[in-house]
């Protein structure tokens, strides 16, 4: 035997949602034609401008020029042992590598050579796999712009397929809408008052 | 006991080979006795391989050195600990432990669907044996570790015992390593259960939303423990490796990544089709997607494809991976191919501001994450092929390419949960936005008075502080409504909310965790690193603390000889601790490792490393980082555990529909009879 109480508030979700399409029809049909329209911002072109933003923002800081210090330079320069790691955080003690390179890197910035000039002193001497990360030319820019690239077209694919899935105006689907039954009506809203739901459970 | 487990292996074989054709043709026939009996085979291959783990455990234990596989991984001296991790310290045990824990999963995954899914089980059983047959045949033929030493003289061939093994890698004897490689290997081979139920569901057609529901908890359970695992991943790294971090985007590392983002997006947009019938198609794909990486995180880990500081996984076992990934990919696109007609969306979107379409952007930014990192962690490979050049990606790429998308998700985050479904309204979006937005924007204006200038970590403070609101705004809310409604206190209010909808409130719980990541990520652009070299009396600053060292001591365990650093720091004129760092020198691997001091607070960490010893001066040469807020990433794993098990915890709401569920069947049944 299943109580009451049990059966009502097992059942409240899905009556809510069943409810609250007709409530949102009923509540569209009667704001129509009353009063100006408020205007919604497209919050999908808020969202991509957000990620344009931080696309630039990111490329912004790349390009950024900092003046360059051993241990600037040092997490950005692997250590050729083939331990993997930058020199700064290769774990080989005494390692001959880091030994040789870090005074290369000194004299360098001695030299007041920039961040960008220094990299690609070291990617001369020592090969293009010294930088920890690809240079931002020739084939190896794809590594950097790709991934912005993918972001951007993938929020279009999304904002597309989301436009295309969207329902027909909500004041059309609203003119074929039934009446509410105001008991069905008053009992959802108390069910949602007593259980603290609101329309986003 | 080599040739017990080896039998158990090939039982094991058997019974999987057997289960994937009983299961196959069970469920074509629908013969029950067939499905019963692929169950019972599958079964007794987990009864198998836990004989074999068996086996390979007391060979560890009883210091059996005639087996390869523990005069490679162990040595007398090992602690007992650490001896019952040597199971998953190289290739061959940890290949066993993979397919052993699969086992587990079926038999889980058969055992409570035993009066359930009973038209999907039998291609379940086949999809997960199916799995087992690669697994269980790599570990017999490929990298069996039961394989006994012999000494190959004039004389002939004779069985060969050495008095000792190598040990166990120093890097590896570590407590958080002992568990971080299981929890790993939980969530990469759970990720299985999720993809048979999804094949399954594409063979009999069952499209709709049961195998869905099923899944859910089969993919929290992997997704938790995988986060679980990879957070414990970071905290070896922290405590061993001695460089001041704790996540460098090692390919391996990122490899473990990716199916974690995946399985995120896929619980996130399983919502959508539970509550509103939509993103059929995107579900499956996502449940094969995060199989697949799962299987090419391994792959990736073991092929040696591109450079790791992982290196001590690998073998030449990369090949038969890439066939059976070739093998997955065909299999499941084509099945979803042939039944995209059953895949079709119930309902349209009711608005573009809505749950469903924070959904949609929620899974854009987590699929653009896991191109980025794919694409950053492959790249080196494409290079090559492409311009004949090996060019490195390391953090610096990463930290530029995923910083800001990990922002957008951030911002989701909060955003996210105060969006309803259908159709969220200007005026709504206002309400809920304005005092997050307002608290965010303060706390940016304070922080850019105190001085900081980093942009990102201003952007993910502030964000935090945004997200954190919202969040807690809808425990506020909800709490308020109780309290008003029901009379109850602060503390049952939220109580009942929760376990009202521990889903929902769960992931909230889930959602604050991620949040607590984000500031200890945010921690990393405030890093302070300074090095000298020390003796008895020295002094060295770093920030407001001073250390001082008190000298070196030298000393010998069974296991290794150690040089101690002895330190002690004052903070602001005050005594603040008493640190120890040190290098151990491993007699049986004959290797040197650190063991670094690390004083956690809420606010920053300091740590100290004893680098070696300076040849010339023989002072010791000692490396001190502050960290600050590095804690609060750790905090914030265990909130994200404990938010998804909160989450796993059936709900008042949930628990009553089973009681109904369970009343109608008995109802149905007692009326069957009569």
């Amino acid at each position: 035997m299943v109580s009451r109480n049990t059966a009502r508030s097992a059942w409240a979700t899905p009556l809510v949602a069943g409810v609250t399409t007709e409530m949102q029809a009923a509540h569209h049909k009667s704001q129509k034609g009353k009063g100006p329209r408020i205007w919604q911002p497209p919050l999908e072109w808020a969202a991509a401008a957000l990620a344009l933003c931080l696309c630039l923002a990111s490329l912004t800081r790349a390009d950024a020029p900092r003046k360059p210090t051993l241990e600037s330079i040092g997490d950005q320069v692997m250590c050729l042992c083939g331990c993997v790691a930058t020199i700064n955080h290769c774990p080989h003690r005494d390692c001959a590598t880091v030994a040789e390179m870090r005074p290369v890197i000194a004299q360098e910035i001695a030299a007041g050579k920039d961040e960008t000039t220094i990299l690609q002193d070291l990617a001369i001497r020592y090969g293009v796999q010294v930088l920890a990360a690809p240079p931002a030319h020739g084939f190896s820019l794809t590594a950097w712009i790709l991934p912005s690239i993918g972001l951007l077209a993938s929020l279009s694919f999304v904002v597309a397929v989301a436009r295309r899935w969207r329902k027909p105006r909500p004041a059309l689907a609203g003119a074929d809408a039934k009446p509410v039954d105001p008991k069905l009506l008053a009992a959802v809203e108390e069910e949602m008052k007593t259980s603290g739901m609101t329309t986003r459970d | 006991m080599n040739q017990l487990g080896t039998v158990g292996l090939i039982a094991a074989l058997a019974f999987a080979a057997y289960a994937v054709v009983a299961g196959a043709i069970g469920g074509k026939l629908r013969s029950s006795r067939l499905t019963t009996s692929a169950e019972r085979a599958a079964l007794s291959f987990f009864v198998m391989l836990t004989l074999a783990v068996a086996a390979l455990e007391y060979l560890i234990l009883t210091n059996n050195f005639h087996n390869a596989y523990v005069a490679e991984h162990s040595n007398r001296d090992l602690q007992t600990f650490y001896k019952v991790a040597a199971l998953w310290a190289g290739q061959e045990g940890s290949l066993l432990f993979w397919t052993w824990l699969l086992s587990i999963y079926s038999a889980l995954a058969i055992l409570l669907n035993r009066h359930k899914n009973r038209q999907l089980m039998p291609y379940v059983v086949a999809v997960l044996m199916g799995t087992g047959v690669f697994f269980s045949s790599l570990v017999l033929f490929i990298a069996n570790p039961f394989q006994e030493l012999s000494l190959t003289t004039a004389a002939g061939t004779q069985a060969f015992t050495p008095p000792d093994g190598n040990g166990l890698n120093p890097v590896l004897q570590y407590h958080s390593m002992v568990i971080h490689p299981p929890m790993l290997y939980l969530g990469y081979v759970g990720m299985v259960v999720p993809f048979a139920f999804a094949m399954g569901a594409l063979i009999t057609r069952q499209l709709g939303d049961n195998w869905i529901r099923t899944t859910r908890r089969w993919t929290m359970v992997p997704w938790a423990l995988l986060g679980l695992g990879i957070l414990l991943g970071g905290n070896w790294a922290y405590a061993v490796l001695g460089w001041g971090g704790y996540w460098a985007w090692d390919p391996v590392e990122n490899a473990s990544l990716l199916p974690w983002l995946s399985g995120t997006a896929f619980l996130h947009s399983v919502m959508i089709q539970e509550k509103r019938g939509m993103l059929k198609v995107w579900n499956v794909v996502l449940v094969i997607t995060t199989f697949f990486l799962s299987i090419f995180g391994t792959f990736l880990t073991r092929s040696g494809i591109v450079s790791s500081v992982h290196a001590f996984a690998q073998s030449s076992i990369g090949p038969f991976f890439s066939v059976f990934l070739c093998i997955i990919l065909f299999f499941s696109v084509t099945l979803l191919l042939l039944r995209l007609d059953h895949l079709k969306s119930e309902n349209k979107l009711d608005s573009l501001v809505s749950r469903e379409s924070g959904f949609l952007f929620n899974n854009w930014i987590l699929l653009a994450l896991v191109f980025a990192v794919l694409w950053g962690t492959l790249f080196p490979l494409i290079s090559k092929a492409v311009q004949g050049v090996t060019v490195t990606v390391s953090a610096p790429f990463f930290n530029k390419t995923a910083i800001p998308i990990g922002l957008l998700l951030l911002f989701l985050t909060g955003a996210g949960p105060l969006l309803a479904w259908r159709k969220t309204s200007f005026q709504s979006l206002r309400r809920n936005f304005i005092l997050p937005l307002i608290f965010a924007g303060v706390t940016g204006a304070l922080l850019l008075v105190a001085g900081v200038r980093h942009f990102y970590a201003l952007m993910t403070l502030c964000l935090s502080v945004f997200v954190a609101v919202c969040v807690l705004g809808e425990f506020w809310k909800g709490a308020r409504t109780r309290m008003k409604t029901g009379g109850e206190n602060f503390a049952q209010a939220i109580y009942h909310l929760t376990m009202r909808n521990t889903r929902r409130y769960g992931g909230y719980v889930v959602h604050l965790g991620i949040v607590l990541l984000f500031i200890g990520f945010a921690g990393l652009a405030f890093k302070t690193k300074a090095k000298a070299l020390m003796q008895e009396g020295d002094l060295l600053r770093v920030n407001n603390y001073l250390l001082r060292c008190d000298g070196l001591t030298n000393g010998d365990t069974p296991n290794y000889a150690y040089s101690r650093a002895l330190i002690t720091v004052t903070k602001d004129g005050h005594a603040f601790a008493s640190m120890h760092p040190e290098k151990r020198f491993y007699n049986a691997s004959q290797e040197t490792t650190s063991y670094v001091s690390i004083h956690p607070t809420l606010s920053e960490d300091l740590y100290v490393v004893l680098s070696g010893l300076d040849e010339d001066t023989g002072k010791a040469v000692i490396e001190v980082f502050v960290n600050p807020l590095v804690v609060w990433v750790w905090i914030g794993g265990v909130v994200v555990f404990l938010g998804t098990l909160l989450a796993l915890f059936p709900s008042r709401v949930e628990r009553e529909m089973a009681e109904i569920r369970r009343t109608q069947d008995i109802a149905v049944s007692a009326s069957d009879a009569g």
